[in-house]
């Protein structure tokens, strides 16, 4: 079968995103542009990612569990995980990795954990909008360590691998890029939409050719480039 | 020496505020600044993101020179004018930049 998806979306996790970023709404969202499968992507965090799977899940939309971790480089990188319970075990080594400093919303933003009716239950304390102390390749130490998928994120834009470095390191490896405009490189190329809001919440750019949405299905295309955008 | 002076030593103005300068910091990693950078600074950098104002509010940065040519996003500004943090712009590198500075007898 031929799916839909969007793999870089935050909610109102993310220090930089809406408020307005809640399940319910952003369900409604996918619902109306056709979007069929999704990966949650909070900065250095998942601890939405169980409950946006579960609303998701009730309007006939899968997510992957991901996260957008920032390296010490300040490089982004998504990071997509096998299941939500190895994805609260990635993401509290995560948090462990970060500066222990108390985030300022008035300054940085809200970080805000959400129940399935949209209700805030709660707030982060950690920094989410600052580095971990990861390199890129302790970081794909630990991706691999997870089983998970490691791509780098927007590379041609801010904190974007070839923006902060000025190109892809030969070491690690990377299971695939995400980009805004033309690149040349011999891997999958995600594109996506990088909510940050629900007005950016748009038509899917991404084909996935899968059996089911399941993410081994999921690591299957991208891996073998059966996915392209459109 | 003043914000001010920045001015006259040939940086672009882009939002206002002034006060007392002391120091000057070179440094585009984000966390590298937040950490170290110390009140009463002068940053040159070439990042242009709006965190770099929540950066210089938290650490005490007054003054913040956009180097290489590069321009600050319209947000960037508007967060800058609300905080009170002044921004200009060079198209001298921070190498350069900083020695301007240096002269000046910031440390």
């Amino acid at each position: 079968m031929i799916f839909k998806g969007d793999f870089h979306i935050h909610t109102c996790l993310s220090p930089c995103a809406d408020i307005t970023m809640v399940p319910g709404a952003m369900a409604s969202a996918f619902e109306k542009a056709g979007t069929e499968w999704v990966a949650i992507t909070d900065h250095n965090s998942c601890g939405n990612v169980e409950v946006f799977e579960k609303v998701l899940g009730v309007h006939g939309i899968k997510s992957i569990p991901g996260i957008e971790v920032q390296t010490i480089e300040e490089v982004h990188v998504l990071v997509y995980l096998k299941s939500t319970k190895i994805a609260m075990d990635f993401s509290n080594e995560i948090r462990r990795h970060l500066p222990n400093v108390e985030n300022d919303p008035e300054h940085f933003g809200y970080q805000l954990f959400v129940d399935e009716n949209d209700n805030f239950i709660g707030m982060e304390s950690a920094m989410l909008s600052a580095s971990t102390d990861l390199t890129i390749d302790d970081l794909w130490q630990m991706v691999k360590r997870y089983d998970g998928l490691f791509v780098y994120a927007h590379i041609d834009r801010m904190f974007g691998v070839v923006k902060q470095l000025g190109f892809i390191p030969e070491y690690p490896p990377f299971d695939a890029v995400e980009a805004k405009g033309d690149v040349k490189v011999n891997c999958t190329i995600l594109r996506s939409s990088d909510a940050h809001a629900l007005s950016q919440i748009g038509k899917p750019k991404m084909r996935i050719k899968a059996r089911s949405r399941t993410f081994d299905e999921f690591r299957k295309a991208l891996i073998g480039k059966d996915m392209w955008s459109f | 020496m003043k914000v001010s002076d920045l001015e006259e030593l040939g940086f672009k103005r882009i939002t206002d505020g002034d006060g007392e300068l002391k120091h000057g910091y070179i440094c585009d990693l984000l966390s590298e600044v937040m950490a170290k950078a110390e009140a009463d600074t002068v940053w040159l950098t070439v990042q242009s993101h709006m965190n770099v104002i929540a950066v210089a509010a938290i650490t005490g940065i007054r003054a913040i020179v956009l180097c290489n040519g590069h321009k600050f996003d319209e947000d960037t500004m508007e967060k800058a004018k609300a905080e009170k943090i002044s921004l200009f712009t060079t198209s001298l590198n921070a190498f350069e930049a900083g020695g301007k500075l240096y002269d000046k007898g910031l440390r």
